[in-house]
């Protein structure tokens, strides 16, 4: 510190040290930029993110697959915007045998890496073997149903997969948008170690795009691969730029403007002003995720009866209708609507707060007990939520008290193993798949063992029934079968011992210009593009 | 220019002595005169804090409560101030969010003065290696980032007010500390002092009745100048979504909540900000005001 | 270490005073660098389930907790990060997977150029508004310069940043609300990491124009309350030479006011005035944060953010070190500057 005699004026700077981006700033603050819109052939993507790993062998967040679904391929993906139907992608035609426990693709002979290597059996059997060695983040995906040993190249394009166990869930899992991109067994071999790290500013993919520049944290561009499989003739853009806009006043600054083309994750309140101008569409398909506040299985939820009191006392209505302005529909049970195998029968709570005190009575929680909520400063919806909550239990003499925590510390506790009573009550919880299937979005968040660090239960939920079904479904191999017991399931997490106040299914809300064609959601890819189908007239 | 160090020995305590037995009201008038925007400052100072204990009782509408048919409205007589996003009253929510500030600050300086003067004091009474090691502590907590603190804190135990009293005063201290250390090493060479001490004065004794007083007129004026800050560095902390939560009405928070909408509705950010703005300008007067009437020789 | 006589017995040398202070540079940082990490440890975090995802499993949850060495003893984390420091290995940043060092070569120069370029504003108004006040003083300018002083260091800067962007950008449209570049422009190539630098050296004359324009808002708004403290400083420093002796003695012979002013009066208020711009330095490079946060001005702040928010260790602590060094090689620079400028300072 200075010694001068001239002391200086002590400004608040040192504090304002302190004062850096969090989530809720970044979320809001406005961050835009004049540019004339780079023409028709070049498609500009506002995004509310930047990638953090664009390694496909351990990279599982949005913002990463966004680029790597125009960068890379895996052997299948999901057919248009159907959730059932499976195409080949890297894959041509596929089928099982041994009652499903061998899968052997025939791969297509024109596909070829962009460093020109091709896309032969071996190579696709180097990638994934490298995922599953790795196995970090999104390995479990292919790594629940196959191991190393088990895929072997048995032509120059043929593979074969002989799983731990019988399963026709196997293509879906391959068609998710984590964990199984391919990697140029060329890439492989020139960097080993390093490629980890050379991967986060070049890609080493087979799909329709290249990585041509990245800068990072703020934008990527991608340029057309001529040697495409899929060629180019028909509409396609054939330059794409992601821009990193974290603030969402900006991100429709841009649209509004035309400096992006398409982007996603406005307000409710953004989404109702830009439904009523005419250059912009906001797509109101409904996607796979939803929004929870599960609940601690402990103290004054311990009992299933309290736990229905707390999904009659939610305000589903003033919820959808005023906070999300009628941009979403309140939840049907723990699977969204979209999702395989949800059941369309159950019926759905109506906010009775009669009937809410009288279950709190029978389950013996007296009026002034007081419970905690956790949520995180991500986004207007998690904090009106909690706040709807918060109101409504007031009314039923219970003090909520909403605690908002830093991703880091809030992920630290869902995932820790803190004792159920000392944890808090509720945490506001958002949910999206991998594949679609219902084991996958089922087990690890409500098998009893999977509570704490095991898994994603993170109420520590447990239903004996509940463990019992989900055993046999994994004893299954035909998921028709798998079904009918996880119909059973859903209605124990929904209504007989509830795991969770389910609030609400979620559209995706894509905005985009009216000039941008080809748009169409796969609820199965959150978050994503396919860019390829994407042009501008 | 800068806080009031006495450096001179031969600076004349007796002047200011004379001026100190003069009675309050003739010190306060002649306060007020030395400089109109002394006037002015005391008179923003004393409105945020009437505001802080009445402030619940003059809003028209209750701070919290939502009127959704009503959302985002443009001020007009029914609502001076607009609404917000809940369709809640802003001039409402700024009349009862004074109190925040002035607790925050009351609190950040409770503790940053406390501790600062007491380890001020310890190292610039004791000396040597205390010194020195005190004098450390301080370097490393003035170079340390206080946001991985506030973060820390607001992490494990929760973003709230309260904690953000926590994180703020944790780190407030530093210049305190140093003040008091600058004061006390410069009094004891004063003449006075080893005068008393040769006539056989105890150290304790020293400190309170020499060494304590000529310290107290730059921590008032830092203090008063530091409420201002403190108050921006909450709303800073605020701001990022680590201090009060929603649906509590403090200004830094309702400029956060502010942000997505402000394009549409300026009105929710402009006038939370002007609260701030003119709180801080009071306290900065005021506090600017005192240190040239504490000490005319640094008057500028 | 205190200003004393320059006949103080225990009085040292300039370069002595250097040399003690840069030693003791050292355990600072040290001790900055062991409370970050205390620090951050302390939260509760779990960074392995942060990079895994929220649907990966316990086992890859461990193979990336492995992976990172987050299963190693607390001391040995703190070793490794500490031995990689004085190789210049930062380690590798959890949410870019980039080594910290390529991310600060990335980031550092943006807030630096914000800096820098609010600091050459400040001085420059700085200087002149506060002359103005001095030789006017008590005048409408003085006056109305106090008072835009008081304004400047009370209004908070995120606020100011918002009404600015509101009006310059939202309505009027003259000026960009954020970031470096327009949306979609390369950025010129690495030199320094200041755009306009690059640009400029480079031969890319509209880049750097574009970084230019992006570059006065928020170079505005963190200039402000510098501003205020530098403008006072000046006037002050001014008022006090002007009322020295010599200076009435040239004014008694017969000097005219401006002589006096421009060629005396300046030379000497100058260097308080620099060394307290100096020390905002410190401040600003601190204060450029929150500028950052709203114009999202990808630098220092930014990433300081990202990675306290996904407990991202590495970057945490280098981040901290970083400023901490900046903020305490500056002081130590003010120190000097006015240490070697005023020959009659003596430090003991």
């Amino acid at each position: 510190m200075s010694r001068s005699p001239v002391q200086p004026r002590r400004a608040p700077w040192r504090l304002l040290v302190a004062t850096a981006l969090a989530t809720s700033v970044l979320t809001s603050a406005p961050d835009a930029t004049h540019a004339a819109n780079p023409g028709p052939d070049t498609l500009v993507i506002a995004a509310d993110g930047a990638p953090t790993d664009l390694d496909p062998a351990t990279s599982y967040d949005g913002p990463s697959a966004l680029l790597m679904r125009g960068l890379y391929e895996g052997l299948v993906r999901m057919k248009g915007a159907s959730t059932t139907q499976i195409e080949g992608s890297i894959a041509t035609s596929w089928a099982s045998s041994q009652g499903g426990k061998v899968w052997t693709f025939q791969l297509r002979h024109n596909d070829v890496f962009h460093d020109g290597t091709p896309v032969t059996a071996e190579a696709v059997k180097e990638s994934i073997v490298r995922t599953l060695t790795i196995n970090q983040g999104p390995a479990f995906i292919p790594g629940t149903f196959v191991a190393p040993s088990g895929i072997s190249a048995i032509g120059p394009y043929t593979l074969r997969f002989t799983l731990k166990a019988a399963s026709d869930v196997f293509p879906r899992a391959l068609a998710a948008q984590w964990g199984n991109w391919i990697v140029s067994p060329t890439a492989i071999k020139k960097y080993g170690k390093k490629l980890h790290t050379w991967l986060q500013t070049h890609d080493a993919g087979s799909g329709p795009y290249v990585l041509s520049q990245i800068t990072a944290g703020q934008s990527a561009t991608l340029t057309r691969f001529d040697r495409y499989w899929g060629g180019w003739s028909g509409h396609h853009v054939s330059r794409v730029i992601i821009n990193n806009v974290i603030a969402t006043a900006t991100r429709r600054e841009l649209v509004e403007k035309g400096d992006a083309d398409i982007t996603q994750r406005l307000t409710s309140l953004d989404l109702l002003a830009i439904s009523k101008e005419p250059n912009l569409k906001v797509d109101r398909s409904y996607g796979m995720t939803n929004l929870q506040l599960v609940m601690t299985e402990a103290g004054p939820l311990a009992s299933a009866k309290a736990r229905q009191a707390m999904a009659y006392a939610f305000d589903y209505n003033a919820f959808i209708n005023d906070l999300l302005k009628g941009y979403g529909r309140q939840a049907q049970g723990p699977l969204p609507r979209t999702f395989l195998g949800h059941d369309l029968s159950l019926p759905l709570y109506k906010t009775d707060l009669n009937k809410a005190k009288s279950l709190l009575q029978e389950a013996g929680v007296a009026p002034g007990t007081t419970m905690t909520l956790w949520y995180q400063a991500e986004d207007e919806v998690t904090k009106d939520a909690a706040q709807v909550m918060q109101a409504q239990l007031a009314q039923l003499g219970i003090t909520l008290k909403t605690e908002v925590r830093e991703a880091t510390a809030f992920v630290s506790m869902y995932y820790g193993n803190t004792p159920p009573p000392n944890r808090p009550n509720f945490f506001v919880w958002y949910w999206y798949p991998d594949y679609n299937d219902p084991g996958d979005w089922l087990y690890p968040q409500y098998y009893s063992k999977e509570a704490g660090s095991a898994g994603a239960n993170g109420g520590f939920y447990k239903n004996a029934t509940v463990d019992k079904l989900l055993d046999q479904a994994a004893l299954l191999s035909d998921t028709k079968q798998r079904l009918k017991l996880y119909d059973q399931v859903q209605r124990i997490l929904y209504w007989d011992d509830p795991a969770a106040v389910y609030l609400a299914d979620l559209p995706e809300s894509v905005v985009y210009r009216s000039n941008v064609h080809g748009y169409y959601l796969n609820p199965v890819y959150t978050a994503t593009f396919d860019v390829y189908n994407l042009w501008k007239s | 220019m800068g806080t009031a160090i006495i450096t001179d020995p031969r600076h004349p305590v007796a002047a200011e002595l004379e001026v100190a037995r003069r009675p309050l009201g003739w010190q306060m008038r002649r306060f007020f005169l030395l400089r109109p925007l002394n006037l002015v400052g005391t008179i923003l100072v004393v409105l945020v804090i009437l505001l802080a204990i009445f402030g619940d009782l003059l809003a028209p509408y209750g701070p919290l409560k939502p009127s959704y048919g009503e959302i985002l409205a443009a001020p007009s007589p029914a609502h001076l101030f607009g609404t917000d996003q809940f369709g809640r009253d802003v001039l409402s929510r700024i009349l009862s969010g004074a109190k925040y500030s002035m607790q925050v600050a009351a609190v950040v300086l409770l503790m940053g003065v406390g501790i600062g003067v007491v380890l001020g004091l310890l190292a610039g009474y004791v000396g040597g290696a205390v010194d020195e090691a005190l004098m450390r502590l301080t370097d490393i907590f003035l170079a340390f980032p206080a946001l991985v603190l506030a973060m820390a804190i607001t992490a494990t135990l929760g973003a709230s007010l309260g904690n953000t009293m926590l994180a703020l005063g944790a780190v407030w201290w530093p210049w305190y500390a140093r003040l008091v250390r600058g004061q006390v090493l410069s009094i004891r060479e004063m003449a006075f002092i080893e005068a008393a001490r040769a006539a056989g004065v105890g150290g304790g004794r020293m400190l309170r009745r020499h060494i304590l007083p000529e310290t107290i007129a730059p921590i008032v004026v830092q203090i008063s100048l530091d409420v201002g800050y403190v108050v921006l560095a909450n709303s800073s902390l605020s701001f990022i979504g680590l201090g009060a939560q929603p649906p509590l009405p403090e200004w830094g928070a309702m400029i956060t909540d502010a942000q997505s909408y402000v394009r549409d509705a300026w009105w929710t950010a402009t006038f939370p900000g002007l609260a701030i703005t003119l709180t801080a300008i009071g306290f900065n007067l005021l506090g600017d005001g005192l240190r040239d009437f504490l000490d005319p020789r640094t008057a500028d | 270490m205190a200003p004393c006589a320059p006949d103080d017995p225990e009085s040292v040398s300039v370069i002595a005073f250097i040399v003690r202070r840069l030693i003791l540079l050292i355990p600072v940082l040290i001790g900055v660098s062991l409370l970050t990490f205390l620090i951050s440890r302390i939260i509760p975090a779990d960074p392995a389930r942060m990079i895994a995802g929220p649907h990966a499993g316990p086992a890859q949850v461990e193979a990336v907790r492995h992976a990172y060495g987050l299963d190693r003893p607390l001391w040995q984390q703190y070793t490794t990060y500490m031995g990689g420091l004085l190789h210049g290995d930062l380690g590798t940043s959890f949410h870019t997977q980039r080594p910290v060092r390529d991310d600060l070569g990335d980031f550092l120069p943006a807030t630096l150029e914000l800096t820098l370029a609010a600091m050459a504003f400040t001085i420059v108004v700085g200087i002149l508004l506060g002359v103005l006040a001095a030789t006017n003083r008590d005048g409408w300018i003085d006056n109305l310069t106090r008072l835009l002083s008081v304004t400047g260091v009370s209004m908070p800067v995120f606020w100011l940043g918002l009404m600015l962007q509101l009006l310059l950008y939202y309505r009027l449209g003259w000026l960009p609300a954020g970031g470096r570049l327009d949306t979609g422009l390369k950025p010129p190539p690495h030199l320094t990491g200041m755009y306009i630098v690059d640009g400029l050296v480079t031969g890319h004359w509209s880049l750097a124009a574009n970084a230019a324009w992006h570059l006065i808002l928020p170079a505005l708004v963190l200039s402000v309350g510098s501003l205020a403290v530098v403008t006072r400083m000046m006037r002050a420093s001014v008022l006090e030479v002007m009322g020295r002796d010599y200076i009435r003695t040239a004014r008694a012979k017969g000097l005219a006011r401006s002589r006096v002013v421009w060629r005396h009066a300046l030379r000497n208020a100058l260097l308080p005035t620099i060394t307290v711009a100096g020390l905002q330095t410190g401040y600003l490079l601190s204060g450029a944060i929150l500028v950052e946060a709203v114009f999202s001005w990808s630098g220092i702040g930014l990433y300081a953010a990202q990675s306290i928010i996904s407990s991202d260790y590495n970057a945490i602590m280098s981040v901290t070190l970083v400023i901490a060094a900046l903020f305490i090689l500056v002081n130590l620079l003010v120190d000097l500057l006015y240490a070697v400028a005023d020959p009659r300072i003596h430090y003991r």
